[in-house]
């Protein structure tokens, strides 16, 4: 089995969820603030790459950040390399994969923390940053894990926007998901059936360990 | 009364649900009991003052200082309002123990080992010196009461706002609470606002009396004066 596409599935997986769990903790915590104006309509944005197909969200991608637009130019000219068609492109796929699945666990998760204890800690000096630090984050802290690793998942298996904003260029940006594609069309059915199996034995463990992480411990009284 | 040190003014809060309370207060050192069947207004009370709801309308001064003017779009976050908040839930930090509980409100311009230090202190002072290391879910009713007690206090609040703090509590734990509370609160000098429906508890504890019913003070006076009937 060529291991390459499925150690940079990984790599990207990594960097990706690294990414997305960071803006997805923080759009969350700002989105279940209740003075943000408009944050229905963040929320919306957010999930958007949920429900819009793959190709459309590559095609957007490859417009607001391919070699012919604004920011493309910028990030060539500062990182002397495009965007586009190289693994950062691979990563930028995946995040916006995982990023609806983290800000939507963080959110619902940060709502669910008992509003009484947001209101002691205000009323013992805490301002709302250090609120947000030292009382909402932790209390949420199994919630948002269990979305970080849905969104891993997720990351792991995007193949969709990947393809259009990344291409499927073997050794540099072809994914264990592109990798399956090719070896079904080459008719290399063994490679297909190995690189499948692996990754979704590897995707079962991390949705057993994401509901471990959801379950309440009922026990707990 | 002594308004120059007190809790003063007047607000006028809109809850969803088409809620109003309307409440003009003078409260001076000392506790002020709260009284008032549910549903009244007590607890909005405690929360407009403290600064977690906002009035429509109003004023808040306490010790001469001005904490809320709706006209003048004035409006002192919670977090410099120097009020401590006593939720009836007690609102306990689960994930954290007893000593960093109380150690939360203290100063952050105070070192790791000096806010540890009163933590400590404080506990002692409300006797629960011995659950310093245990975390909220272990406490027994009346350690809980305690230790949200001790963490409030610990704060250095300009005034306490107690929202039914012995609820949890059997009759004669809440009654010993009771007394070593009015013993603390002498020592600490501010506004205290309790707010119960025990007569008991308000008899024992209170000097001023406000009777709230559906959002609007239906009585005020000294406790002694026989309003609570």
């Amino acid at each position: 089995m060529d291991v390459e596409p499925l150690l940079l599935s990984f790599g990207v997986a990594f960097v990706a969820t690294a990414i997305a769990g960071v803006l997805g903790v923080a759009l969350g915590g700002l989105l279940a603030a209740r003075r943000v104006w408009g944050r229905e309509f963040i929320d919306a944005a957010v999930t958007a790459p949920m429900v819009l197909p793959p190709t459309v969200l590559g095609y957007y991608l490859l417009c607001s950040v391919g070699r012919a637009s604004f920011v493309g130019k910028m990030i060539e000219t500062l990182f002397g390399s495009p965007l586009v068609f190289t693994r950062a492109g691979c990563v930028l796929a995946a995040s916006i994969g995982a990023l609806p699945l983290v800000t939507k666990a963080a959110r619902a998760a940060i709502e669910d923390v008992d509003l009484r204890l947001l209101g002691a800690a205000r009323t013992l000096g805490a301002g709302p940053v250090r609120a947000f630090f030292t009382v909402s984050l932790p209390l949420a802290r199994r919630g948002i894990l269990a979305g970080i690793l849905l969104g891993f998942a997720r990351a792991l298996g995007d193949f969709g926007v990947t393809l259009m904003i990344a291409g499927n260029i073997p050794g540099r940006t072809q994914t264990a998901s592109l990798a399956i594609y090719d070896a079904v069309l080459s008719g290399h059915d063994d490679e297909a059936t190995r690189l499948s199996v692996t990754i979704t034995a590897l995707a079962v463990l991390v949705l057993v360990l994401a509901s471990q992480l959801n379950r309440r411990r009922r026990d707990e009284f | 009364m002594n308004s120059d040190a007190g809790l003063e003014g007047r607000i006028e809060v809109l809850r969803p649900g088409g809620f109003v309370l309307e409440l003009a207060f003078d409260f001076g050192l000392g506790v002020s009991v709260l009284f008032g069947p549910s549903g009244s207004g007590k607890t909005t009370s405690l929360l407009a003052l403290a600064g977690l709801v906002r009035p429509a309308r109003g004023r808040i001064t306490l010790a001469g200082v001005p904490l809320f003017d709706a006209e003048r779009h004035l409006d002192v976050p919670a977090n410099q309002r120097k009020m401590a908040l006593v939720f009836q839930s007690l609102a306990l930090f689960p994930h954290l123990d007893a000593l960093r509980n109380v150690a939360y409100g203290l100063p952050r311009t105070l070192t790791r080992a000096a806010r540890r230090e009163q933590a400590r202190m404080w506990l002692a002072r409300m006797r629960a010196a011995h659950v310093a290391d245990r975390y909220p879910h272990t406490f027994s009713g009346g350690e809980a009461q305690r230790v949200a007690l001790a963490r409030a206090l610990a704060s250095e609040p300009r005034a306490l706002l107690l929202d039914e703090p012995f609820s949890a509590l059997d009759h004669g734990l809440a009654r010993e609470l009771g007394a070593e509370l009015a013993e603390s609160m002498a020592l600490a000098a501010m506004p205290v606002l309790l707010v119960t429906h025990d007569r008991e508890l308000a008899r024992r504890l209170g000097r001023q009396l406000t009777v709230l019913n559906a959002g609007r003070v239906e009585r005020t006076g000294q406790v002694d004066d026989g309003l609570l009937g």
